[in-house]
């Protein structure tokens, strides 16, 4: 771990003073500030100062992390939004917020490719369908069969309206065409809490909160929603491997600057952030969510924003999830 | 004897000088935010989350838990002092608390906090380290059917904490429940009653009301009384409680310590209910109910230490499951994350040094709290003497940047004056603020549990009836309605003779 | 429920009954409470939709209130309390001057604005006295809450000059 730190160390430092010969020569002069558009102490939060940490050593400016929460993200959104398009002011953003609320919130009237400039992907973070311990079905088809004889019947607990885990369930039950009904709860806490009380079916977690409670006997978990098995419980296998065909659900996280940004802070800040990334101490922090590093190009970022937003928009009008 | 052992490399980790001095600075300066006027625990947890990110994972959240109790115990002090509640715990505790620093008595008001507060604290850490375990799975039992006649018997002790009329404290209550609806639909996501606001998308903070209805609207009233309205009137009593105070307070303290664990240990946040349940038991048992509200020292210490023991105990649901129970809770789940700990039931077995050692620390903190706070009732006691012209502007500052700092918002601080002014007329009107706020902390839980438990039942309302636990909270609620209803009649004939 | 007779505060001559303003503001609250939540769904017991709760918490205070009304004119209750209007005029005034500025200049204006405007709410407000302390309290609280435990609250910023 030590001589790879160091490694690290010599190649960011490589990096950095190359990069300089650029146009943004003077990029960053102050203090970056990574909005969070939710209050501290969550995923979000820990995600965006795990990130903000290791890039204020690469990129020579402090990255300070400020929470502005309300409205499901929308207003700390909204705030880097109407930032002034400098690169001083970036935004942790997610599936949730860009890809998922545009469709649920009125007030979420931005777009996140034309509002908003993608600076680069983190991570992505898919889930684990995690059942109650008593429940008779063993694996995702047996799931199916128990929801088709009983439509309506099997419930599955969400962590709220417009969230990954109730985006995740409600896409199952679209892909496999079952019929289950919505229990949301404030938070995945309480959701874990009836699952365990054997009160709720089944759930979408993140992996390793779910794989706690898996391997402590408490529940159990039928697949994985990414399009690869997680390390975490390789054995466990994904929704495509387990009869849901062209099943994948994961939120993706990255960074956004406002509109209008320049190209070369953009690329400053991409870069000091892929190196972040390739960090394996880094990897390691990112694990603790579930979080598997997406490195890559803010046009990746831009792409797969726009994909996101699509797909879970015509989940919402498919589905017919009613919201509002 | 696994139990003793387990205890000692607890004691052994939260011992450690640089532990010690981790709880130590938690402590104080969870208590100098947390006594802020309307800065509660959540408040104070998540400015100060941030000064805990250097520090190794047993020491930064033993320095949590150490903001934690210092925050809960700093509420109670400006609860006290100047009758604003930063939690809905200190709501309880501002009712008698203030009655006696406005008969003089904040030192023995105080004192009894902390004593009490410290008598819990020692108990629930027993309970928790005995007991969380086979705890866990019982109150896993608990399903939302269950929560919600819990809540309603909340909705009771509502009535029995008003001491004027019942028709307006239950009018108070609906109104409290009512503004909880404000805000973003849970289940639907649909905006209530928010006017397009986004700020009010996530609903009235509690702060915000708590201060604006209870702690300004008094700075209001207190305006009216020209001469008369400097906090303590007339001569001060003995600093700290007397030797009476402390014997009548044991017994309260004991029940209340009891109420708190155990509702403490249910992750649905009953920890909520553990001072109303204990007040209203002290009133209920109390030879003199008359003088609760006009502080009775039961009423303090009752209620205190059922808060402590409830705040303590709702650690075990994060420890044993890695579910946060309160909000308090959730953040501690993000600071353990941040460390890189995934919360769950693996920690104890796989993190055995910072399960035990957060234990231990928790009797460590509740000890550091009586040594800090014991020493500072004479400098608050103190501050009660300043003249209110002087006074009320200083704790209109104070809490204005506590607002102000709770979401970095002004729009929070125009709330709170609006409420102000609308608590200033309630008051004028004859109704009293603390059903309406047990109203609003548990509008939420009633009404999300009552949803899901008809979403779970198909809409059966038997399922109230035919579940043990919900059947009998129900009758006792009830039960506790007709009870009360009838004496706080006769009280009000009798209130009629007496005052005035 | 209440035979005490009126105290002394009424409102001049006129004597307002407090249970009848209690009833009607109750029933006003109530109203509104309803015309607001009006556009959401009632639902049905099985799926209890958003607007359930709030419409029926907003008819249980129009019943309590129609109570109270009803009562005031049945029996004589206490009289509603004189309202002065001089210390909620400037404790609001000044809480209003201190959410306007506290962001945009700072707390080291938007302090001393609260504890001055707020200050004239007492008739033995002395100038001196006020000011004095007024300055004392800001600069207490810059060194307490921004020097000595960094809260994100700007102090004072001068566009182009100071931002602290």
């Amino acid at each position: 771990m030590k001589l790879n730190r160091r490694a690290f160390g010599l190649m960011a430092a490589a990096v950095m003073t190359a990069l300089p010969a650029m146009a943004a020569a003077e990029f960053p002069e102050r203090n970056i500030t990574l909005v969070v558009p939710f209050p501290p102490g969550g995923g979000n939060d820990a995600m965006a100062r795990i990130i903000g940490d290791a890039m204020t050593r690469v990129i020579g400016a402090n990255v300070v992390v400020e929470n502005k929460a309300g409205a499901g993200g929308v207003v700390g959104t909204q705030s880097v939004q109407n930032a002034k398009p400098d690169g001083y002011t970036l935004l942790l953003g997610h599936s949730g917020t860009m890809g998922i609320n545009p469709h649920v919130y009125p007030a979420a009237t931005y777009h996140p490719t034309k509002d908003f400039t993608p600076v680069g992907l983190i991570s992505e973070i898919p889930m684990a369908l995690v059942v109650n311990k008593d429940l008779p079905a063993q694996d995702v088809a047996g799931l199916i069969a128990l929801a088709k004889e009983k439509p309506g019947e099997l419930s599955y607990a969400s962590s709220g309206v417009g969230t990954g885990s109730h985006m995740a369930a409600e896409l199952f039950a679209h892909d496999a065409g079952i019929e289950i009904a919505h229990i949301p709860y404030r938070g995945s806490g309480p959701a874990m809490t009836d699952l365990l009380g054997g009160r709720i079916d089944f759930l979408f977690g993140v992996i390793p909160s779910s794989h706690a409670q898996v391997t402590a006997g408490k529940a159990r978990a039928l697949a994985v929603t990414g399009t690869k098995r997680s390390p975490t419980m390789p054995e466990v296998p994904t929704m495509q491997e387990a009869s849901v065909e062209g099943y994948e659900a994961a939120l993706i996280y990255g960074l956004l600057a406002p509109v209008g940004t320049p190209d070369e802070v953009v690329t400053k800040i991409n870069g000091a952030l892929n190196i972040v990334l390739a960090d394996p101490t880094l990897q390691e922090k990112l694990a603790v969510d579930g979080s598997v590093p997406r490195p890559g190009t803010p046009e990746d970022h831009s792409k797969a924003l726009d994909s996101d937003l699509e797909k879970w928009g015509a989940l919402i009008r498919d589905a017919k999830i009613e919201i509002n | 004897m696994d139990l003793l052992s387990n205890l000692a490399l607890g004691f052994s980790t939260a011992m450690s000088l640089q532990n010690l001095g981790l709880a130590f600075i938690g402590c104080l300066v969870g208590t100098l935010i947390g006594i802020l006027p309307g800065v509660g625990p959540i408040a104070t947890i998540t400015m100060l989350l941030p000064i805990t990110f250097g520090i190794d994972p047993v020491g930064a959240l033993i320095m949590l838990a150490g903001i934690y109790y210092g925050a809960q115990y700093g509420g109670s002090t400006s609860a006290i002092l100047v009758n604003i509640p930063g939690e809905a715990g200190s709501v309880v505790t501002a009712l008698d608390g203030h009655a006696m620093a406005k008969k003089g008595r904040a030192g023995a008001a105080l004192g009894i906090s902390a004593i009490g507060s410290f008598i819990a604290g020692c108990v629930a850490t027993v309970v928790i380290a005995a007991l969380a375990l086979p705890l866990t799975d019982l109150a896993l039992r608990f399903g939302p059917t269950d929560y919600f006649a819990l809540m309603v018997m909340g909705l009771v002790f509502a009535v029995v904490l008003a001491h004027g009329s019942v028709l307006k404290a239950v009018a108070m209550i609906c109104l409290g429940i009512l503004l909880s609806t404000i805000g973003s639909d849970l289940e639907t996501g649909q905006a209530r009653m928010t006017f397009g606001s986004l700020h009010l998308a996530d609903g009235i903070d509690f702060a915000v009301l708590a201060m604006g209805i209870f702690g300004f609207a008094e700075v209001l009233r207190n305006l009216e009384g020209g001469e008369q309205r400097d906090v303590i009137k007339g001569t001060m009593g003995p600093l700290l409680p007397t030797r009476d105070e402390i014997r009548r307070s044991i017994a309260p303290i004991l029940r209340g310590t009891g109420l708190g664990s155990v509702l403490g240990m249910l992750p649905g946040n009953g920890a909520v209910l553990a001072p109303f349940a204990s007040y209203t038991l002290e009133k209920k048992l109390a030879k003199r109910p008359q003088d609760f509200g006009k502080g009775a020292i039961e009423a303090v210490a009752g209620p205190e230490a059922a808060n402590n023991a409830g705040a303590q105990t709702s650690f075990i649901p994060l420890l044993t499951l890695g579910i946060p129970p309160n909000a308090v809770m959730a953040i501690m789940v993000g600071a353990m994350m941040i460390q890189g700990i995934v919360p769950g039931p693996q920690v104890m077995t796989e993190s055995p040094t910072l399960f035990w050692g957060m234990i231990a620390s928790m009797w460590i903190g509740n000890l550091m709290l009586l040594v800090i706070n014991l020493p500072m009732v004479g400098m608050w006691v103190r501050l009660l003497k300043v003249p209110y012209r002087l006074l009320f502007p200083a704790i209109l500052i104070f809490s204005c940047i506590g607002i102000y700092s709770i979401d970095n918002n002004p729009m929070d601080v125009v709330f709170t004056g609006a409420f102000a002014f609308a608590g200033y007329l309630l008051i004028k009107m004859g109704f009293e603020p603390a059903p309406l706020l047990l109203g609003f902390v548990l509008g939420h839980l009633i009404e999300e549990n009552l949803r899901r438990a008809m979403l779970l039942s198909r809409g059966e309302l038997s399922t109230f009836a035919e579940n043990p636990v919900s059947l009998i909270l129900l009758i006792v609620s009830v039960g506790l309605l007709a009870l009360s209803a009838l004496p706080s009649l006769r009280a009000k004939r009798e209130k009629v003779f007496v005052e005035d | 429920m209440t035979e005490k007779p009126s105290s002394v505060a009424g409102l001049g001559k006129v004597r307002l009954s407090q249970d009848r303003v209690a009833g009607l503001t109750l029933i006003a609250v109530s109203a509104f409470a309803l015309w607001a939540s009006s556009d959401l769904e009632t639902g049905t017991l099985r799926f209890i939709g958003p607007g359930m709760m709030p419409k029926l918490l907003a008819a249980l205070v129009g019943v309590t209130g129609t109570i109270l009304l009803v009562q005031s004119f049945l029996m004589s209750g206490e009289a509603m309390p004189r309202i002065p209007l001089r210390g909620p005029l400037c404790v609001l005034g000044g809480i209003l001057a201190f959410a306007l500025t506290v962001q945009s200049v700072g707390f080291a204006i938007a302090a001393p604005l609260l504890a001055v405007i707020a200050g004239l709410a007492d008739r033995d407000m002395r100038w001196i006295e006020l000011l004095g302390f007024a300055a004392f309290m800001t600069i207490g609280c810059i060194l307490v809450f921004k020097v000595g435990l960094s809260l994100p609250i700007p102090v004072l910023i001068i566009p182009g000059i100071i931002q602290y």
